[in-house]
C-alpha cells in the first residue's frame, strides 16, 4: 500500500522534478524544495496530526458510547432486592432510585459530551488558524515588514 | 557498478548540515539585531507594540519553519532511485555527518565514520572488539579495496539488512563480512555471520525502543495517561471486591509492552471471554514461562480492543491471595461480599495467581464461595498454577478439575526468548549502566536452558541476566562476558561449565590414567568412561540426554562399585558427587512412589528419593547398584532417563538428568559368565558378549529395548594373575599410607607377601572382596598383635614376611 508520501511523489509537480531533474543529474534545488516541502507536504502533515489528536479526543470522551449508554443507571445503581407480592411502597421506592440514578447518570454524560465537543472545536479552530497563518505567511511577512518600516 | 559520482556535498544530507549551521548564525544575529533594534527605538515601538510583536516573531517563524523543513525534510530525504547517479545520496544523515568532518571519502573514513556513530558504538560493545582493533587490522589488510569495491559490498549490504540507507550499521556489517582481516577478527571474536546479523536485528530493537518514547503531549500517550472517560460508569460500586483485588486494567495502558509472547494464547484467552460460554481458564506450566505477565498482556489487549470498539469495559482484578487468607475468620464473609458485588457489578475477569497456595491453604468455607466464583455466570475466572501443584492438589478435586479450561503455557521459541532478554538487558543497562556483549547474551539462553533444569524461559535466563548485571556493576566492571555467565551459572546449578583452565585440559587428558591408578585391569570400562566424561565437559553431544549411560556386567567383586567411586572422586572431586541407588530395595511395586515421589494416606504428596537427589545434584554419577532386582516397572522409569534425560516425577515435574553419567551394575549372567571365560582374540570377544547378552534376554532379566537404551555395555572380567598381584599391591598400600599418616610409622612388605596374598585373596566366586577379607584376617590382625606387643613410636619401622602370617 503507497504511502501518503508517495502518493504526493507522483503528483505532477513532483514527478518533473525526480524524473526529469534526476535525468540531468542535478539535485533539485532547495529553494524548490522548500517550497514543495512548504505549501504541500507540511500542511498535509498538520492535518494528519490533526486527525491523530481529534482520535485521541474521541477516544478520551468516546461519543458513540456515551450517547449509547446515556439514559442507564449512574454506575450501575439499582435497588435488586426481590419483592414479594404487590407492595406500592417498595415500587416507588425502586422507581424513585432508578430514575434519581438514572438522571445523574445523564446530567453528567451529557456534560462530558459537552466537554468533548468543546475539546474538538477548539482543536479545530486552533488547526485551522495555524493553517491560514502557514499558508498565509508569505503575504503576512511582507505585510508586517511593511508595517514595521511604516511605524520606524 | 561504475563510481560516476560520489559527492557527499552534493546530497539533501549535506545541504542539510548546512542549512543547520546557517540556522545556529541566524538565530544568533537575530536576538543581536533584535536586541540592538528594541534598545534603539524603545519609544517608537513602546507606542505601537504591534511592530515589537512583528519584529521578533517574523524572523523567529522564518527561522522555525526552515529548521522544520531541515529536519522532516532534507535529514530524511530518502533517493526515489534504487541506483542514483551520486550513489552518495544512498548515505545516511549520520554517515553524511561524519564523513563530512575527513579530509576525503577513502575506505578508511567510512569505517571510522560508521565507527563514530551512536548506532556503531552500540554494534562495536556487542561484539566486543576494539575500534581502535579494527583501524589496525584494515591497515594491514593487503591488497587494500578501492571506494568503489567498498560501495558494492556497502549496497550488498543494504540489500540482505533491508535498510533504506547505508547506515553505520550496514557499513559496519559490509567490512566486517567482506575485508579479510576484519573477518578473521569476527571470528576470533567467536561469532558467525549470522550472529552479526542478529547483533544488528539487537541494535534495531535498542533503537526502536528508545524512539517509542514518546513525547507526553503526543496522542497515544495522551490517551495512555488520560485514559477513556465514562466507560466504567456502567460498572457498579464494589467496594468489598475492591478492597481484596487490585484493578490492573486502571492503569493497563500504560504499560508499555515491546515484546510479546504467548500471543495464541492470548487470542483464545480474549475468544474465550467474548463468548458466551461460561468458562474458567487454568493457566499451567513452569515457573517463569511468563503466566503473569500473559495475564498482563490479556488485560491491555483486552481494554485495547473495548477502546477500539465502544464497549464498556471489563476490570481484570487480581485477587490479593494473601490479604485473603489473612483475614482469618471474616475471610469466607469478605469474599462472598465480593463474589455478590461481582456478580450485581459488571464485568470482571478475576485473576487467581497462586491458586494452588489458596486451595491448600483455604478452609472448607472459603472453598465453597471459591468454587461458588467459578460457577457464577458473569465472572470469568482465570487461575495461574505450576504443574506440579496442579498433579497434586487441583487434579484430585475432580469437581474443581471440570470446571478450570487447561491451557498450557510452553517454553518461548529462542528468538522470542532472546527479544525478552533483549528487551529486559535495555531497561535494566539505563538503571545498572553496564554493557552486554551479544555472546554473553546468546549464552545466557543457551546455557540456562541447558544447564538449568528447573524453571522455564523465559524467567530463568531473565532471573541470571540480572544476576550479572548486579555482579558487574558491584564489581565496578563494564562489561559482561560469556565467562561472566559462565561463572554465575557453575555457581548457580553446582555444575562446571567454566572455560576450561589449562589445569582443567590437563586433568581432563590424564583421567584415565588417574582412573588407572585406583582400578586395576578393566581398561575398556575406563576408557569408555573417560571418553564420556570428555565428550560431556567439550559439550560435544546433543545435549538431550545424559553425558554417558553405561551397563556394567560381570560376577561379584570385579570392581564395577569401585571404578564408579573412582570416577566420582577424580572428577566430580568427591564421592559425595555420586547418587546411589541399591535397587535391591525397589523389588516390588508398591517402592515406585518411594524413587519418583506420589501421593500419601493423609492426601499430601511425598517427593521421591531419586528426584529429590538430583535435584540437589544436578551434575553427578548416578550408580544404579544391582539393577537386575529392580521390579520391571522401575526399571520402565529408567527407560525415560536413558533416553531423554529427563524423568517426570509423581508430582508431574521435570528431574533433569541431562549433566549425569549413569552406572548401572548388574550380576546379570554371572554363572554363564563362570562357566565360559573371555576369548583373547577380538573378534571372539563380540561373540562372547552376543551370546552373553541373548542368554540375559533368555533368562528375561531385561527386555532387549533395555539393554539397547545404554550408550556402552561393559563386560568386567576376571583378572590376570598379575592384575591380582596388583590389585594385593593397591590394597596393602591404603593401609600403609594410613598409618603411616596417622601413627608415623613406616611399614615394608616382601615380595612373597604379595603373591601369598594373591594366591589367598582371590576367588573367581567372590572376586576381590575375598582380597580384603585376606587382608583383614592376615595383615591387619598381625599388624594389630605387632603393635600390642611391642612398644612402637612414631618413625619406627615394621616389616611384614610371609612367615610371620602364615602363622
Amino acid at each position: 500500500m503507497m504511502s501518503w508520501k508517495r502518493k504526493v511523489e507522483k503528483l505532477p509537480f513532483f514527478w518533473y522534478n525526480q524524473t526529469v531533474m534526476a535525468q540531468k543529474n542535478t539535485l533539485t534545488p532547495i529553494t524548490v524544495l522548500f517550497v514543495q516541502w512548504y505549501y504541500f507536504e507540511a500542511p498535509l502533515s498538520f492535518i494528519r496530526g490533526y486527525f491523530a489528536y481529534a482520535k485521541a479526543i474521541s477516544e478520551i470522551v468516546p461519543f458513540v458510547f456515551l450517547f449509547r449508554t446515556l439514559l442507564l443507571p449512574w454506575k450501575n445503581i439499582a435497588d435488586r432486592t426481590r419483592m414479594r407480592g404487590i407492595d406500592l411502597t417498595r415500587i416507588m421506592e425502586k422507581l424513585s432510585l432508578g430514575l434519581l440514578a438514572c438522571g445523574v447518570g445523564f446530567v453528567v454524560r451529557v456534560l462530558t459530551i459537552c466537554m468533548g465537543l468543546l475539546a474538538q472545536f477548539l482543536l479545530l479552530t486552533f488547526v485551522l488558524t495555524y493553517l491560514a497563518v502557514w499558508l498565509l505567511f508569505p503575504a503576512l511577512f511582507l505585510l508586517g515588514i511593511g508595517t514595521c518600516i511604516q511605524s520606524l | 557498478m561504475s563510481l560516476e559520482t560520489f559527492n557527499i556535498r552534493h546530497t539533501n544530507a549535506y545541504r542539510s548540515l548546512q542549512v543547520r549551521k546557517m540556522l545556529w548564525v541566524s538565530w544568533l544575529c537575530m536576538l543581536v539585531l533584535a536586541t540592538v533594534a528594541t534598545l534603539f527605538n524603545l519609544k517608537t515601538l513602546a507606542a505601537n507594540p504591534l511592530s515589537l510583536i512583528i519584529l521578533i516573531a517574523l524572523p523567529c517563524w522564518i527561522l522555525w519553519s526552515i529548521e522544520l523543513f531541515r529536519r522532516k525534510k532534507l535529514k530524511t530525504s530518502v533517493s526515489a532511485f534504487e541506483r542514483p547517479d551520486n550513489l552518495a545520496e544512498l548515505l545516511s544523515y549520520h554517515m553524511v555527518q561524519h564523513l563530512s568532518t575527513k579530509p576525503a571519502v577513502t575506505m578508511h573514513t567510512m569505517i571510522e565514520a560508521a565507527m563514530e556513530s551512536e548506532w556503531g558504538i552500540f554494534v562495536l560493545h556487542s561484539i566486543n572488539i576494539e575500534k581502535s582493533d579494527i583501524l589496525a587490522a584494515l591497515l594491514h589488510a593487503s591488497p587494500e579495496s578501492t571506494l568503489e569495491e567498498c560501495l558494492q559490498w556497502c549496497v550488498k549490504a543494504m540489500k540482505d539488512l533491508q535498510t533504506t540507507h547505508l547506515d553505520s550499521t550496514a557499513t559496519i556489517y559490509a567490512f566486517l563480512t567482506n575485508v579479510p582481516a576484519l573477518a578473521a577478527l569476527v571470528e576470533k571474536a567467536d561469532l558467525a555471520v549470522e550472529d552479526l546479523k542478529k547483533i544488528l536485528h539487537a541494535e534495531a530493537f535498542h533503537f526502536e525502543l528508545l524512539e517509542q518514547t514518546h513525547h507526553p503531549l503526543s496522542p497515544a500517550m495522551l490517551v495512555r495517561t488520560l485514559g477513556s472517560i465514562g466507560r466504567s460508569w456502567v460498572i457498579g460500586y464494589n467496594n468489598d471486591l475492591e478492597r481484596l483485588t487490585n484493578n490492573i486494567s486502571e492503569t493497563i495502558l500504560s504499560y508499555r509492552r515491546s515484546v510479546v509472547i504467548h500471543r495464541d494464547i492470548i487470542d483464545h484467552t480474549l475468544k474465550n471471554i467474548e463468548s458466551r460460554m461460561q468458562t474458567n481458564i487454568l493457566l499451567l506450566g513452569e515457573s517463569g514461562t511468563g503466566k503473569r505477565t500473559l495475564i498482563r498482556n490479556i488485560a491491555y489487549e483486552l481494554r485495547s480492543r473495548e477502546m477500539r470498539r465502544s464497549s464498556p469495559f471489563s476490570d481484570v482484578l487480581v485477587l490479593k491471595t494473601s490479604l485473603l487468607l489473612s483475614g482469618g475468620e471474616e475471610s469466607d464473609q469478605i469474599l462472598l461480599q465480593a463474589e455478590n458485588d461481582a456478580k450485581q457489578g459488571g464485568r470482571f475477569i478475576l485473576v487467581i495467581e497462586d491458586f494452588a497456595m489458596l486451595l491448600s491453604a483455604a478452609d472448607a468455607k472459603l472453598k465453597k464461595i471459591l468454587v461458588s466464583i467459578l460457577e457464577a455466570k458473569n465472572i470469568r475466572t482465570i487461575c495461574i498454577a505450576n504443574t506440579e501443584d496442579y498433579h497434586t492438589l487441583i487434579k484430585s478435586d475432580t469437581f474443581l478439575d471440570t470446571l478450570l479450561e487447561k491451557v498450557y503455557v510452553e517454553e518461548p521459541s529462542d528468538e522470542e526468548t532472546m527479544d525478552v532478554l533483549l528487551e529486559e538487558y535495555f531497561k535494566l543497562k539505563k538503571v545498572h549502566n553496564v554493557r552486554l556483549t551479544y555472546r554473553a547474551l546468546k549464552s545466557i539462553l543457551i546455557l540456562s536452558r541447558r544447564y538449568v533444569g528447573h524453571g522455564g524461559l523465559p524467567g530463568k535466563a531473565v532471573e541470571v541476566l540480572e544476576e550479572a548485571l548486579l555482579a558487574a556493576r558491584a564489581s565496578s566492571g563494564q562489561t559482561v562476558t560469556e565467562d561472566t555467565i559462565r561463572a554465575i551459572l557453575s555457581r548457580r546449578t553446582r555444575i562446571d561449565i567454566e572455560v576450561l583452565t589449562e589445569e582443567g585440559k590437563q586433568k581432563l587428558l590424564h583421567l584415565k590414567e588417574r582412573l588407572q591408578s585406583h582400578i586395576i585391569g578393566q581398561e575398556h570400562a575406563i576408557g569408555s568412561l573417560s571418553a564420556a566424561l570428555k565428550r560431556g565437559r567439550m559439550n560435544i553431544g546433543s545435549g538431550k540426554r545424559p553425558i554417558g549411560t553405561f551397563l556394567f556386567l560381570g560376577t561379584t567383586g570385579l570392581g564395577k562399585t569401585e571404578t564408579a567411586k573412582a570416577l566420582a572422586k577424580e572428577y566430580f572431586g568427591s564421592v559425595e558427587n555420586m547418587i546411589r541407588i541399591d535397587l535391591n530395595e525397589f523389588s516390588n511395586e508398591a517402592s515406585i512412589p518411594l524413587l519418583i515421589g506420589g501421593p500419601t494416606e493423609k492426601g499430601g504428596f511425598t517427593e521421591g528419593l531419586l528426584i529429590k537427589r538430583i535435584q540437589d545434584r544436578p551434575s553427578s554419577i548416578v550408580l544404579l547398584d544391582e539393577i537386575e532386582k529392580a521390579h520391571p516397572k522401575i526399571l520402565n522409569l529408567f527407560l525415560q532417563i536413558l533416553d531423554e534425560g529427563i524423568l517426570i516425577g509423581g508430582n508431574g515435574g521435570k528431574a533433569d538428568f541431562r549433566n549425569t553419567i549413569i552406572i548401572a551394575t548388574s550380576n546379570a549372567g554371572s554363572h554363564w559368565m563362570t562357566e565360559h571365560s573371555l576369548p583373547s582374540e577380538e573378534s571372539e570377544q563380540i561373540v562372547f558378549r552376543t551370546a552373553l547378552l541373548e542368554t540375559i534376554v533368555g533368562e528375561r532379566t531385561f527386555s532387549p529395548e533395555f539393554i539397547n537404551r545404554f550408550d556402552e555395555i561393559i563386560l568386567f572380567t576376571q583378572p590376570t594373575d598379575d592384575e591380582v598381584r596388583q590389585l594385593a599391591i593397591l590394597m596393602l598400600g591404603e593401609i600403609i599410607e594410613r598409618i603411616m599418616k596417622d601413627r608415623g610409622i613406616r611399614i615394608t612388605v616382601e615380595s612373597p607377601v604379595i603373591d601369598f596374598l594373591a594366591e589367598k585373596g582371590f576367588s573367581r566366586e567372590y572376586g576381590a572382596r575375598e582380597m580384603r577379607r585376606t587382608i583383614t584376617q592376615t595383615i591387619e590382625n598381625y599388624l594389630a598383635d605387632y603393635l600390642l606387643s611391642r612398644s612402637v613410636k612414631r618413625g619406627d619401622e615394621i616389616a611384614i614376611r610371609a612367615e610371620d602370617l602364615q602363622h
